[in-house]
């Protein structure tokens, strides 16, 4: 006895015929074993049967468009083993014995619930977003609570267009939309993102170096990949390694891209003054830097000095070399 | 100064503050239609009109082109003080072309019409003057204007009558009355305070007292006042005037070195000056900062606690202003100096809370510096300081968060505009912001000036 499966584009089985002898007929004509519903197969495509020494065998019997083995190349009789893709015309089969041996069942996972974790994050993510807004709500006492429940909304709508994005995703190709897993892991990434913004402002205020505030966006960048591979590896998507790596050059491209739109200390950037004062203040209790005394401070105020005079050169240097250029095309 | 007027808008808004300079950079877009009434009964002022009969001959109206539109860019006024065809006008109707020869000429029209082309002599940056060199002068005779002797050694009495003249707006030469009204007090520059109505494009004209002759030169009149206008005293005009004798034509980089030696001589005698006067203590609060004696500050206050009604934390500001702006170019000035404190205590804030508070407050007192193509990038150093009254140092001077910017001028080697903006670390709930601007200073007096505003900076809290 011999299974004749018929597979779709993505090699699953979606039509199953059973046939008690050891050789088939394939084709689109009524006459034969299993029956293709493809204007591209012949009315009789493809024989099936066993050679003497037992193995199976698919046969073209000359049809137009003929046989092909998985890797696109024609063929008059191919041998099939269990596994062997085939195809005629536009559809793919694959034909298995009887004696096939499947792989084991796969265990099912304990009952776990995910949805006390799941409202536990989600209450903790939105303390630490109205935390957030409650630390920088230092104008006026507001009166209503729309301060607070505005940007909570607005990104609470955002992660749910994210979700779910990828719960369809999953719907799609994994048969389960696993909405509340992929939600875990969105508010993970935003409270890791919460978390990581205070404690680098933090740094900044605490070490007096710029280079860390100035570099947020780095993180942000790869918080926002590791975010997204946590989502394919939910999905259990194929080729997992290239896509992982498709993400790491998308977030290095967004590193670079954002670097390029700000360049913090290029030589031509235009001003510090928005950027190098350091973007949060701490309680003086928070500092861990030691203080400098009046007389290093002057010292490195001093160290500015020849290093503006370096760029003011420069700059006249690219000027003249502007203008040499200018007054050379003329 | 208006009390409206927002602190911020005058870092690098006109020259002078609210003063407006007098040339035109543009022309009038309307002109009022009101041309005059037909039959009103004809009463002269026999002064005025014998005063600008004599005068006109030696009036210039100043024009700055484009070259390479054949059009006028700004105009001001002149006037002949040599028979050889030197005049005198502003060094802000001239700056244009004084500081970019290679795009702007400059060309003078008499007031009976005839055309020739400027030549420049002499700047005087720090009292806004310039003489020019007619190409070809006019053909004798001609006025050429003498100095009042009382005015060059400051003799006149103030209700003097005096009488301006210069083409404002381009509409033509006219002669307006006014009064001599003294030097302007508690101001560092000397400009004399003209009441008459001074218009643009008469920037650069003379002054004459009823013998015809100079007491100063139109410089500026202050927006949203009446009738208060400013001269440049006459000493200037004839101190430059006698260099300019000697002296022969300038290129754009004479100049430049020029305005470079005479901003370093100013900056130096400013800071020279306002060390003589000496400081005083004020109170903020718990802290005490140090007020210069020069009544060329001219301060003010200003609080919340009067305006909000659900205040989460208390600010008190104090700035101060010396309103030296000198004009360098249309788009640069030099010779600023503003300090401000703001005194800030956290009603119910938090300590977080309180801290970002203060975050905003310093970024407020940065200022938004102007033109970047005559200037370097700013370069910043910031750090925390002092706070070391447990280790010898002074228990009275509070830790110090600071964040020192400077950049320099291009154009002009050893000036720079620097600025600093500190925020005291000595308490959770209230701290004071405090920030320095100086545009135009050598780099050494802005590094001493600043250590010297912090080293003011006191906390004298009770101990609970």
């Amino acid at each position: 006895m011999i299974w004749i499966e018929t597979l779709s584009n993505h090699k699953e089985a979606v039509l199953r015929v059973r046939c008690e002898q050891d050789t088939a007929t394939i084709g689109r004509g009524y006459d034969n074993d299993a029956v293709i519903d493809d204007p591209y197969v012949a009315a009789r495509h493809l024989r099936i049967r066993r050679d003497d020494e037992g193995t199976l065998i698919a046969e073209d019997l000359g049809s137009h468009n003929g046989l092909y083995d998985e890797a696109g190349r024609r063929q008059q009789s191919l041998p099939l083993a269990g596994d062997t893709l085939i195809r005629i015309g536009q559809t793919w089969l694959r034909v298995r014995e009887s004696s096939f041996a499947v792989v084991d069942e796969r265990k099912l996972p304990p009952a776990r619930r995910a949805w006390p974790w799941f409202l536990v994050l989600l209450v903790l993510t939105v303390g630490f977003a109205l935390l957030a807004t409650w630390l920088d709500d230092v104008w006026e006492r507001s009166d209503s609570v729309s301060m607070y429940l505005g940007p909570l909304l607005g990104s609470g709508l955002f992660l749910a267009a994210w979700v779910g994005m990828w719960a369809f995703l999953s719907r799609v190709f994994l048969g389960q939309a696993r909405a509340i897993p992929h939600a875990m892991v969105a508010l993970c990434g935003v409270m890791a993102l919460f978390v990581t913004n205070f404690v680098q402002e933090w740094l900044g205020f605490t070490l007096v170096n710029s280079a860390l505030t100035a570099y947020s966006y780095v993180t942000s960048w790869v918080l926002s990949g590791i975010v997204c591979l946590a989502h394919l590896r939910l999905n259990r998507v194929r080729f997992f390694r290239r896509k992982a790596a498709l993400v790491f050059v998308l977030v290095l491209g967004g590193c670079l891209l954002t670097w390029i739109e700000d360049k913090p200390f290029a030589p031509d950037k235009s001003s510090d003054v928005d950027k190098l004062y350091r973007t949060q203040q701490f309680p003086p209790s928070w500092r861990l830097a030691t203080p400098r005394t009046e007389t290093e401070f002057i010292e490195k105020v001093r160290s500015l000095k020849p290093r503006l005079e370096a760029l003011r050169q420069r700059t006249l240097d690219d000027k003249s070399d502007a203008a040499e250029d200018e007054a050379g095309e003329e | 100064m208006p009390v409206t007027m927002s602190r911020f808008s005058v870092w690098f808004g006109s020259a002078l503050g609210s003063l407006l300079l007098l040339a035109v950079l543009q022309a009038p877009s309307a002109l009022a239609a009101d041309e005059g009434g037909a039959a009103a009964p004809r009463i002269l002022s026999a002064t005025a009109e014998q005063i600008f009969g004599q005068a006109q001959s030696g009036l210039l109206q100043i024009r700055t082109l484009l070259k390479s539109a054949q059009k006028q860019s700004s105009i001001g006024s002149g006037f002949l003080v040599s028979a050889d065809g030197l005049a005198i006008t502003n060094y802000h109707v001239v700056s244009q072309y004084a500081l970019e020869p290679e795009l702007y000429r400059l060309e003078f029209v008499g007031a009976d019409g005839v055309k020739g082309k400027l030549r420049l002599h002499a700047i005087d940056v720090i009292n806004d003057l310039a003489v020019v060199r007619l190409e070809t002068p006019p053909a004798p005779p001609f006025k050429v204007f003498q100095f009042n002797p009382d005015a060059v050694e400051g003799k006149l009495v103030k209700g003097e009558r005096l009488f301006s003249m210069g083409n404002p707006l381009d509409l033509g030469f006219t002669i307006v009355e006014g009064t001599y009204n003294g030097l302007v007090e508690k101001s560092y520059q000397a400009h004399v305070h003209f009441t008459g109505a001074l218009n643009p494009g008469m920037s650069g004209g003379p002054t004459v007292s009823g013998d015809t002759r100079i007491v100063g030169v139109n410089v500026a009149h202050r927006v949203g006042s009446e009738l208060v206008s400013f001269l440049v005293p006459a000493e200037a005009a004839f101190r430059l005037l006698e260099k300019a004798r000697a002296d022969r034509e300038m290129d754009a980089a004479e100049v430049r070195k020029d305005i470079g030696a005479q901003m370093s001589g100013w900056q130096a005698d400013f800071f020279a000056a306002l060390k003589t006067q000496g400081f005083h203590q004020a109170e903020l609060g718990p802290y005490r900062v140090a007020e210069s004696n020069a009544d060329w500050f001219s301060c003010w206050a200003n609080t919340n606690r009067d305006r909000r009604r659900k205040l989460r934390a208390q600010v008190s500001e104090s700035s101060c202003d010396t309103h030296t702006q000198l004009f360098l170019a249309h788009d640069m000035s030099a010779g600023k100096v503003a300090l401000s404190h703001s005194y800030l205590k956290s009603v119910d804030l938090n300590a977080l809370q309180f801290a970002r508070q203060l975050i905003r407050a310093a970024r407020s007192e940065t200022p938004g510096w102007g033109p970047r193509n005559r200037f370097t990038p700013d370069r910043c150093y910031e750090d925390f300081i002092g706070g070391d009254g447990a280790k010898g140092g002074d228990p009275a001077r509070p830790a110090l968060q600071v964040a020192w910017c400077a950049r320099a001028y291009l154009d002009f080697p050893e000036l720079y505009d620097v600025w600093m903006v500190s925020v005291t670390q000595d308490h959770e709930q209230e701290a004071l912001v405090s920030s320095v601007v100086l545009t135009g200073v050598h780099f050494d007096n802005a590094v001493a000036f600043t250590s010297d505003f912090r080293a003011a900076l006191k906390v004298q809290r009770d101990l609970d």
